[in-house]
């Protein structure tokens, strides 16, 4: 009478385990580990801050004896370091937020922004932007030309959505092969004209432009902030306002609609939510890749795939997830630093191998 | 009571269904059979609210179907279609509490699960609550959407004066999956006072499950009746285009049952 013992003991770890997970993966979970790893992210990079500096710096600025701007602590932590921070969570929460949210609608768990184009669009558009701008004007620099640029970036992801919904969708069923085929059609085309505009291009801009390509949080401001984090927020509140249609649509078109649910206005609010997320963030950090692909499914494993849950836990375990890769990304090369789109591509790339070999049976 | 009168859908100057008049009282289960391309998809589409009709009209309860908005619809009516496929692994719970999306403003989210679990005990499905689809068989989770299907249509926990419509439930299944489905529903006609409407291709369950039938062909209503009196060997055998020898002798037996409608259940 051994075995069902033993058959019981194993199952109660296995249980400790997915508890664990559980408490983990709740939203409060996972609250608590982005504030620490906001906490965490301040103090950490190329120049360490020890906290009793960072504390007395404080102190002193408080009680008015020095101004930020002459202590070297506080200007590096509220001018360079926290507005780094808050686009982490920002861009890591739009992200993986989106991706949840066009996972839903595409009803496929490989549906990442960047794999079907979204990205490559949003920055196509903004590189076009960049360049013809200044060939015109000189407000690049200036807070009109960040409004210009993520309006042209949500434009352009836009209308990369449109079109590979448009390609990928017949009768209200999506196809993987024609979303992931025409996700590398427009991502060679957005690829292509970025190419093409670089010859358009002067020294500083191609610099800029090859920091789109490759993704990155660094050189953020608090101006650019101000346009960013509306434009995510409203585009989750959009999402989060349609999660009870996204859960009707994993069943299919059809049946939501028999559920009686307005799924042609649910669609449309869902793809210009999530093109207004991947919008902005390509807008500020360029192509980041895999986030939104990684990020729902690690939710869905522990919580299943309901969207209200699924959109708000994604966006915060997205948060702590880039904050974690761009702490990575800024001290391994100390003083220099990686671009934050290689870190998630070489943690991202093998998880969607793994995704793909799990999957490889429904997609033949 | 679900009325249809006089029903007429048009496709590009063709009448797809013409002048098709049926009725489904609370408990009753009425089928439609006929050929493909008869419009048996297409007259429980607009019995759905799904599609226009051109002609006549639909009431359900005594309401016409198009004076009201689909989530009211979606109340007296539920829709069951052929195999559904889920793109993520989903509790079974979970997905019967997606019927609940009709009410998800005027009741919290421990009233909407005990509606379920109800729905689900109706199917005798109790016991899979935790369970993960992708582990069920095709018969299994064919019964968990219609417990889904079912809490969409309860309210206060009776679904008397409700509808369910169902396009081919059976087709892709074995005899033994075909013969419970059906008791199921007839159980649900039976005990709930569900009003059942379902297409079938399969002669033999009609005959033995059906209050009325409704024989489609070429969108036309050829008969619609009792079982006994619809399914004459003469008229199956010139709606099917049959040859004599196939069908001789087959409905005298099933008709007056082979297997009792409740005994799978």
């Amino acid at each position: 009478m051994s075995t069902p013992i033993q058959y019981i003991e194993t199952n109660n770890k296995h249980w400790v385990l997915q508890d664990l997970l559980g408490i983990l993966m709740s939203r409060k979970g996972l609250t608590i580990a982005l504030l620490l790893s906001m906490f965490c992210s301040l103090f950490v990079g190329a120049y360490v801050v020890p906290f009793s500096e960072f504390y007395t710096s404080l102190i002193e600025w408080f009680y008015g004896e020095k101004g930020i701007a002459s202590d070297p602590f506080l200007y590096m932590l509220i001018y360079i370091r926290l507005p780094r921070v808050v686009l982490s969570v920002v861009v890591g929460g739009g992200l993986a937020a989106a991706g949840a949210a066009i996972q839903g609608l595409f009803r496929n768990p490989l549906a990442d922004p960047a794999l079907i184009g979204l990205t490559s669009g949003a920055m196509t558009f903004a590189v076009a932007g960049i360049v013809f701008a200044s060939l015109f004007m000189e407000i690049v620099q200036s807070f009109l030309g960040y409004t210009l640029i993520t309006f042209l970036a949500f434009i352009g992801s836009l209308l990369s959505t449109l079109l590979v919904y448009w390609l990928a969708t017949k009768k209200g069923r999506t196809s993987v092969t024609t979303m992931l085929l025409a996700g590398i059609a427009v991502t060679a085309l957005g690829g292509a004209l970025t190419g093409l505009m670089t010859y358009f291009s002067s020294e500083d801009e191609l610099r800029d432009i090859t920091f789109w390509t490759l993704g990155s949080l660094a050189g953020v401001s608090w101006q650019m902030l101000a346009i960013i984090i509306p434009m995510v927020l409203i585009a989750i509140s959009i999402l989060l306002f349609y999660a009870p249609q996204l859960d009707l649509m994993l069943l299919g078109e059809q049946e939501a609609a028999y559920m009686g649910s307005n799924i042609q206005q649910a669609k449309w609010a869902v793809i210009g939510g999530v093109a207004l997320a991947v919008g902005a963030c390509v807008a500020v950090s360029g192509v980041i890749a895999f986030v939104a692909l990684v990020v729902p499914h690690l939710i869905r494993l522990v919580k299943g795939p309901r969207h209200h849950n699924l959109i708000l836990s994604a966006a915060l375990l997205g948060g702590v997830l880039l904050l974690l890769a761009d702490m990575f990304a800024r001290t391994i090369i100390a003083p220099a630093e990686l671009p934050i789109g290689i870190i998630t591509a070489l943690i991202g790339a093998p998880f969607f191998i793994g995704l793909l070999l799990k999957k490889r049976d429904q997609l033949w | 009571m679900v009325e249809a009168k006089r029903v007429g859908v048009q496709i590009s100057n063709r009448w797809i269904v013409k002048e098709v008049s049926f009725t489904i009282e609370p408990g009753q289960l009425v089928s439609i059979i006929g050929p493909n391309g008869a419009g048996k998809s297409t007259l429980l589409k607009v019995i759905a609210g799904e599609r226009a009709l051109h002609h006549g009209h639909v009431q359900i309860n005594g309401q016409d179907i198009r004076n009201h908005p689909s989530s009211e619809i979606a109340r007296l009516r539920g829709v069951l279609s052929q195999q559904l496929h889920l793109p993520f692994s989903m509790k079974v719970i979970e997905v019967v509490m997606l019927g609940r999306y009709p009410y998800r403003k005027k009741e919290t989210n421990a009233q909407s699960r005990l509606i379920a679990l109800q729905c689900l005990e109706d199917v005798g499905m109790a016991s899979f609550e935790n369970r993960q689809m992708e582990t069920l068989s095709g018969g299994e989770q064919q019964r968990v959407h219609l417990a889904r299907v079912l809490t969409q249509i309860s309210i206060e926990n009776s679904t008397k004066n409700r509808y369910l419509l169902l396009d081919e439930p059976t087709a892709s299944q074995d005899i033994t999956q075909k013969y419970r489905l059906l008791s199921l529903l007839k159980y649900l006609c039976k005990e709930k006072g569900v009003g059942v409407l379902i297409i079938l291709h399969d002669l033999h369950l009609a005959a033995q499950y059906s209050d009325q039938i409704l024989l489609l062909k070429n969108g036309s209503a050829l008969a619609y009746g009792q079982p006994q009196k619809v399914l004459s060997r003469h008229r199956i055998q010139e709606v099917f285009d049959l040859p004599e020898d196939i069908y001789a002798g087959t409905f005298n037996n099933t008709i007056q049952g082979l297997v009792h409608p409740l005994s799978f259940f």
